[in-house]
């Protein structure tokens, strides 16, 4: 043992190495801003852009769907359909989002349907020139599987803030949990990942509305991503997907600001959509919790899921034959 | 394969698990290296292997036929050139030249529309290639004897820790190098990891933090603020120099690692007085590269004074040209010549370094004029770079806020410490301690790189590629 110790001592690099070793477990160990079950939020849109030909019914959008719509609870309103969370936070509908959502339906799918969430902020150049959409593709793309499963398995040694960092090192309990620090959908998911992240964070209603003001500065909606958006709107209803819109509900606070900022004429945007050949869902804006003042918290989500799934079934009519197969063997 | 991935670390253990066995003999020792080399490579896409065998058989026979027909070792270096700026060119330029060919047709009232071919860019290529055009090169001016052992030859093209970012090391130092074991100290190594530890953290926690910021500003619209646009910029010149150095430093210690000296490649390039010193501090292995096979062949400054200026221009302009396929690299490359020339024309550095705190000035002059010139680099177009020159030079201040939501505290800190860093190496502050050799000195040593160590696991920055992969 004296002489394991000696060489180490000796031996500058080993000892650094195994001094880091224990530093990294340690701190890791201490960390505060990580459950158990908790995954990345970037960990989960890397699984979700690597997603093709697997679906029923594709919900896209920006984080406010990503946080505020779960596929599994539709299922209990739309049947067996094979339902996922398309969205990506921070996304505009650029042309290279557009074609991967086109991408995204089985093709042995007796009933295609699309959920567009619109936020004001998803139809500006802005959100369609960052790509997030395409970041997390690339990022698929690049890893291996050595890395695919560094995402799912050792969350452990993902990265902090800084505050959370010093919390790790001096010890205070009191971690902040934030957006990124949120699940897989877990309830009531029969164990399918459906691509919506919930997230339990602590309440605050106008935390983060202010931050949004800067979505919208030098930023507004452009006619040329609204018609971008409704070319595809045309060519998937006339190819017989059924297409439907809905704004993701969020905070008065927020919706006061895009109202005041954005640029976002809805109801003429409502208005070309369903000439487009959209079907437009009006859901109530202010009705479910939200946790920042923008996303909606897991119970609102929930919530918001089942509203949104009787209203898409009752929008859709009459199932189709596998709808309905499926629909009934769900009950 | 990545440095900062899990694939790399996995690789690296293996590789040195099993290097004091094979470094042994040559042949076991070469043989590894490459089949070692060609797996890191490979990892990207094994496609790539082709051509960088290709272009390295290439020079590996041109170079033998160099010794064996010496009157026609002319006609030989030639094919060898034409072959390796011929991958280059197609490669890296084809889709350049006919995006500018078809845009110059319709200029001029021809319709003209030849498809570009969406070529794939093999990660690395301007690097390998030039580090094999000079051994050739070398051969041919009788500096270097041409190697029989191919696998020799190719553990020097192909060395991983420097085969796809640098530094550009030449034949004349490595292939000797390459002839010895390779013996390390407890020294080196020490010295290897230390430098490992410093690129990472230049890497992952400098420049992948301050990625997101600058990345964020120059995808969205115009901040009409001259303040944020300064910021940005200066934070996007210690994102490439902390990319890019930090990728020399894990290089550099591999190599340590492995019983090799790499060059060193940066030498606190913003801390320059000139622009001449800049380029003898900055990406040091091309700019001698291209002073050794370009400016000193065009003649240098022997001839006349205009010549040396025309010289200067044309070796910046490939120089440019070899980072990108894109006119604002001309852009910056251009505005280098320009800021070369002037100097040499009015030395003014000198001058003002007469006058009480005007090296000082001097300094921050170099630092503010790089910036700008950093501008074209980055900037997707001419037309996104002249509307930030616009801002940064027409005062236009904006409100408070903006700073709070656009400049994340986190990358300001970073900038803060950068700053801090350049300013305490500047005033010549002692940034290696003499430490002594004392037990504890022994222990505080390496405790110091395994918290650096940590850091980097815990505060990088949201993972990318290496910005100069893609040159």
């Amino acid at each position: 043992m004296w002489n394991l110790g000696r060489k180490i001592l000796a031996e500058r690099s080993l000892l650094a190495i195994v001094l880091a070793g224990v530093l990294i477990v340690s701190v890791g160990m201490r960390r505060v801003d990580l459950g158990q079950n908790e995954v990345s939020y970037a960990g989960a849109e890397g699984e979700k852009a690597g997603w093709a030909r697997c679906a029923d019914v594709v919900i896209t959008g920006d984080s406010r769907v990503v946080f505020g719509v779960s596929g599994n609870v539709m299922r209990e309103h739309l049947g067996d359909l094979r339902i996922v969370n398309y969205g990506f936070y921070g996304c505009g509908y650029d042309e290279q989002y557009l074609r991967a959502i086109d991408e995204q339906f089985a093709p042995d799918s007796g009933q295609k349907m699309l959920v567009l969430g619109i936020t004001p902020h998803s139809l500006t150049e802005k959100a369609r020139r960052r790509n997030s959409f395409k970041v997390e593709k690339q990022r698929f793309e690049s890893r291996t599987t050595l890395q695919a499963n560094a995402v799912r398995h050792p969350r452990f040694f993902l990265p902090m803030k800084p505050s959370n960092f010093v919390r790790a090192i001096l010890g205070n309990q009191k971690g902040k949990a934030n957006v990124r620090n949120a699940k897989v959908s877990n309830q009531p998911d029969k164990g399918v990942n459906d691509g919506w992240i919930s997230s339990v964070q602590s309440i605050n209603p106008v935390a983060d509305v202010d931050n949004y003001r800067f979505n919208f500065f030098n930023n507004v909606v452009t006619e040329n991503a609204v018609e971008k958006l409704l070319v595809w709107v045309r060519k998937w209803s006339s190819s017989g997907i059924l297409v439907f819109g809905f704004r993701p509900p969020t905070s008065e606070a927020m919706v006061a600001l895009e109202e005041q900022l954005s640029g976002f004429d809805e109801s003429d945007f409502v208005e070309r959509f369903e000439a487009a050949g959209g079907s437009w869902i009006e859901m109530d804006q202010y009705k479910y919790l939200s946790f920042d003042g923008s996303h909606l918290h897991r119970d609102g989500a929930i919530a918001f899921s089942h509203d949104l799934g009787e209203k898409i079934r009752l929008e859709q009519g009459p199932p189709t034959d596998l709808a309905r197969k499926s629909f009934l063997l769900s009950q | 394969m990545l440095f900062n991935s899990i694939d790399f670390l996995v690789f690296i253990l293996l590789f040195f698990g099993l290097w004091p066995v094979m470094r042994r003999r040559d042949n076991l020792r070469w043989g590894y290296l490459v089949v070692s080399s060609f797996v890191f490579y490979g990892w990207w896409d094994w496609r790539f292997l082709f051509l960088i065998t290709a272009s390295g058989l290439v020079d590996f026979l041109a170079a033998l036929g160099m010794e064996r027909w010496r009157e026609r070792k002319k006609l030989l270096l030639i094919g060898s050139l034409v072959a390796n700026l011929g991958a280059l060119a197609v490669f890296k330029y084809l889709d350049f030249a006919i995006e500018n060919l078809n845009g110059l047709a319709g200029l001029v009232g021809i319709e003209v529309s030849v498809r570009p071919m969406g070529l794939m860019l093999p990660v690395g290529i301007s690097f390998y290639t030039f580090q094999s055009m000079s051994y050739t090169i070398d051969v041919y001016r009788g500096r270097l004897k041409a190697t029989r052992n191919i696998g020799h030859f190719f553990a020097y093209l192909a060395m991983f820790p420097q085969l796809v970012a640098g530094p550009i090391v030449r034949a004349t130092d490595m292939l000797d190098q390459l002839k010895t074991v390779g013996d390390t100290t407890e020294q080196g190594r020490f010295e290897g990891l230390r430098l490992i530890a410093h690129g990472f953290f230049k890497k992952v926690v400098i420049a992948d933090n301050l990625a997101p910021v600058v990345t964020a500003a120059f995808a969205g619209e115009k901040i009409p603020s001259t303040v944020y646009w300064w910021i940005i910029m200066v934070m996007f010149a210690f994102q490439i120099y902390c990319d890019f150095s930090g990728y020399s430093d894990i290089a550099r210690g591999l190599g340590k690692w492995m019983g090799y000296e790499l060059p060193i490649n940066f030498n606190r390039p913003y801390l320059s007085g000139s622009f001449r010193e800049f380029w003898g501090r900055w990406h040091i292995s091309l700019s001698s590269w291209f002073r050794d096979y370009v400016y000193i062949p065009l003649g240098g400054s022997r001839k006349s004074a205009a010549a040396g200026h025309g010289n200067l221009w044309i070796t910046m302009l490939l120089s440019g040209l070899w980072h990108g396929a894109a006119w604002t690299f001309v852009g910056w490359a251009v505005l280098h010549s320009f800021y070369l020339s002037l100097e040499r024309l009015t030395k003014w550095p000198e001058r003002l370094g007469r006058i009480p705190g005007g090296k000082h000035a001097a300094v921050l002059a170099v630092f503010g004029m790089t910036t700008l010139a950093w501008v074209f680099f980055r900037a997707e177009s001419f037309a996104q770079a002249g509307g930030i020159l616009g801002v940064m030079f027409s005062w236009q201040s904006t409100e408070v806020d903006v700073f709070r939501n656009l400049l994340s505290y986190k990358a300001l800190a970073i900038l803060a410490l950068m700053v801090g860093r350049e300013m305490y190496c500047y005033f010549r502050l002692p940034l290696n301690l003499d430490w002594g050799e004392g037990l504890l000195v022994r222990v505080a040593q390496p405790t110091m790189v395994a918290v650096v160590l940590m850091i980097c696991v815990y505060l990088r920055g949201p993972g990318s590629e290496f910005i100069y992969f893609q040159f």
